[in-house]
C-alpha cells in the first residue's frame, strides 16, 4: 500500500480529532435490503479536519443539512452491522 | 470548415445491434451473437475475414470468459480474443485496445461486442446485490448503504453547492433524450416528457430522482474495426484517449473537476488535431444527467461550472450548437453501452434513421466508469 498523494509507505496510526465538514450527501430513499428499514438515510462524504475524506452516514434532520456543515464523529451501529462504525452528527447537535 | 489532415488510426467497417429493449427473455450471449452477426453483415464481410474479438464481461450473464461463450455461439475461432471489464465504458476501452492489437500485429480485423440481459435477469435479490455501486463492493463504503446512484448524487450535490446548478437545468437532458428517441425505431422509451414530470419523479438518492437515471435494458451492440482502410461506408477513428483518477470517490481531489475525463478528452483531441468546437455531434455517456454535465465541462465543451446553463440553453438539442445523443442515449434509447459508438457511425455515414445531424463530419464518443472518475474518449471522422 502507498499513500495516494505522495507514494510514501511509512504509515503510522494517528488519532484524529473526529471533526470534519460535510463535503456532499445523498438522501437515500432506495437502499440495499439490509438498509431498507432505515430509509430515508443520509449517505455522505465527510472531509476530516486532518485532510482525508471518508464515506459515512450523517444522523440529523435532513432540512438542516448543507454542504460545508460542521460535523463530529460518533460511534454507532446505525446500519446494524453489529460493529460500532464511525458516523457523524452536526457539531452543535452533539453539544446539545 | 475544418480540414482533417491527420492520419486516421483505424476504420470502423460495420455496426450492428440486437433486438433488445425491455425484458426479451433471451440470454446475454444470444443478444451478443445477434449484434455480432449484424455488424459483420453490415460490414459486408464474413467471419473468415475477421480474426479478433473483444467482449465486455457482462454483469448478469455468462460472467467469465464471455468471449469464449460468444465464439461457441458463432462457431468461430479468432486468433485473438479476450473479455474486459471497464464498466459501462468497456466498448470505448475495447475500441482502443483493438486499435493497439491491430497496430501490434495481434489481429487485422476485430469484432468488438457488448451485451447483457439485465431486464430479463432482473430480480430484487440479484439487482440489490449487483446495483450496489455497479456490482462492486468497497468494505469502507458498503456498511453505509450505497446504491449505484449514491456516488452520482454526491457529485450532483457538490455541483449544485459549488455552482448553483439546479435540478431543473439537469432535467433538460432527460427531456432532450426522450424527444430524440420519440420517433426512433428500437428505442426502449418512446414517450415525451416535460421538465415538470422529471422534477416530480420519485426520489431515489436525492438530489437524483428516477427520471435522472439511465434505463435498465437487454441489449447487444457490436462494431467491426480494422486498420485504416478506404471503404465507402467506413468511418475513421481519428483520435482516442483515456484518463483514470481512480475508483473510490472519497479519494478524488475534487467533486467538480474530473481529471480523468479531462485527460481522455485532451489526448483524443490532441491526436485528432481538432478541438471541441469542431465536433458536429457528441455521444455522451448519460448514465445519469449529472454525468453529462461533468463530461461536457471536463471535455471542454463549456467551462467548469457552466454545464447546467449550457444544457438548459438548448445547445444540446438537435438544432443546438452541440447536438448530443440523437438516438436518445441511455436515458431513452437503451441502458446498453456500445450503442453510442453505433450511433456515431450511423451519424457520420448520414444513415441515422431519425435525428440525422446535418453535415455531421466529426463525432465524439465518450464513456465513463467508476462513477465519473474513469473516462475513454473516441473521436470519429468521415472518410
Amino acid at each position: 500500500m502507498r499513500c495516494p498523494r505522495c507514494g510514501g509507505t511509512a504509515f503510522a496510526w494517528r488519532e484524529a480529532s473526529g471533526k470534519g465538514r460535510l463535503q456532499s450527501f445523498a438522501v437515500q430513499h432506495r437502499a440495499p435490503p439490509e438498509h431498507a428499514d432505515r430509509v430515508p438515510y443520509v449517505y455522505a462524504l465527510v472531509r476530516l479536519e486532518e485532510g482525508p475524506a471518508i464515506i459515512s452516514n450523517v444522523v440529523a434532520d435532513v432540512p438542516r443539512l448543507h454542504v460545508g456543515l460542521e460535523l463530529e464523529v460518533t460511534f454507532s451501529d446505525e446500519a446494524g452491522n453489529e460493529l460500532a462504525w464511525p458516523t457523524f452528527v452536526p457539531t452543535h447537535q452533539a453539544d446539545e | 470548415v475544418v480540414l482533417i489532415h491527420v492520419a486516421a488510426r483505424a476504420t470502423i467497417l460495420g455496426v450492428g445491434e440486437a433486438d433488445g429493449g425491455k425484458a426479451t427473455g433471451r440470454r446475454g450471449v444470444e443478444l451478443a451473437a445477434e449484434a455480432a452477426l449484424r455488424a459483420v453483415e453490415d460490414a459486408r464481410m464474413t467471419f473468415d475475414q475477421l480474426d479478433g474479438l473483444l467482449v465486455e464481461d457482462p454483469d448478469r450473464d455468462q460472467h467469465h470468459m464471455a468471449h469464449l461463450a460468444l465464439c461457441d455461439m458463432l462457431g468461430w475461432q479468432p486468433r485473438f480474443a479476450a473479455s474486459t471489464a471497464c464498466g459501462g465504458a468497456t466498448p470505448f476501452a475495447n475500441a482502443q485496445l483493438a486499435i493497439a492489437a491491430i497496430h501490434s500485429g495481434l489481429a487485422e480485423c476485430i469484432l468488438v461486442v457488448d451485451a447483457d440481459a439485465r431486464q430479463t435477469t432482473r430480480s430484487p435479490e440479484l439487482s440489490n446485490r449487483l446495483t450496489r455501486t455497479g456490482g462492486h463492493r468497497d468494505p469502507w463504503e458498503e456498511p453505509y448503504g450505497p446504491i449505484t446512484m449514491s456516488k452520482f448524487a454526491l457529485v450532483e450535490r457538490a455541483h449544485m453547492a459549488q455552482f448553483g446548478t439546479t435540478r431543473e437545468q439537469l432535467a433538460h437532458i432527460t427531456v432532450n433524450a426522450r424527444a430524440n428517441a420519440l420517433q426512433r425505431e428500437g428505442a426502449q422509451l418512446r414517450k415525451a416528457i416535460s421538465i415538470e414530470e422529471v422534477l416530480a419523479s420519485p426520489p431515489i438518492a436525492e438530489p437524483i430522482h428516477l427520471l435522472d437515471c439511465s434505463l435498465v435494458s437487454d441489449w447487444g451492440s457490436a462494431f467491426v474495426l480494422t486498420g485504416t482502410q478506404q471503404e465507402r461506408r467506413g468511418v475513421n477513428v481519428i483520435g482516442f484517449g483515456q484518463g483514470h483518477e481512480g475508483y473510490a470517490l472519497s479519494q478524488a481531489e475534487s467533486l467538480c473537476d474530473f481529471p480523468g475525463i479531462a485527460a481522455s478528452g485532451r489526448r483524443a483531441f490532441g491526436m485528432a488535431g481538432v478541438s471541441p468546437s469542431d465536433v458536429d455531434v457528441a455521444l455522451v455517456y448519460d448514465s445519469f444527467t449529472i454525468s453529462v454535465v461533468v463530461a461536457l465541462e471536463n471535455l471542454g465543451f463549456c467551462a467548469i461550472g457552466e454545464g447546467g446553463s449550457f444544457v438548459a440553453s438548448g445547445a444540446i438539442t438537435p438544432s443546438g450548437t452541440l447536438p448530443i445523443n440523437p438516438h436518445g442515449g441511455q436515458l431513452a434509447y437503451s441502458g446498453g453501452h456500445g450503442h453510442f459508438v453505433v450511433e456515431a457511425v450511423r451519424q457520420l455515414r448520414r444513415e441515422a434513421p431519425t435525428g440525422q445531424v446535418n453535415n455531421a463530419r466529426i463525432a465524439l464518443c465518450q464513456g465513463t466508469a467508476a462513477g465519473v472518475l474513469s473516462s475513454y474518449t473516441l473521436i470519429l471522422g468521415q472518410q
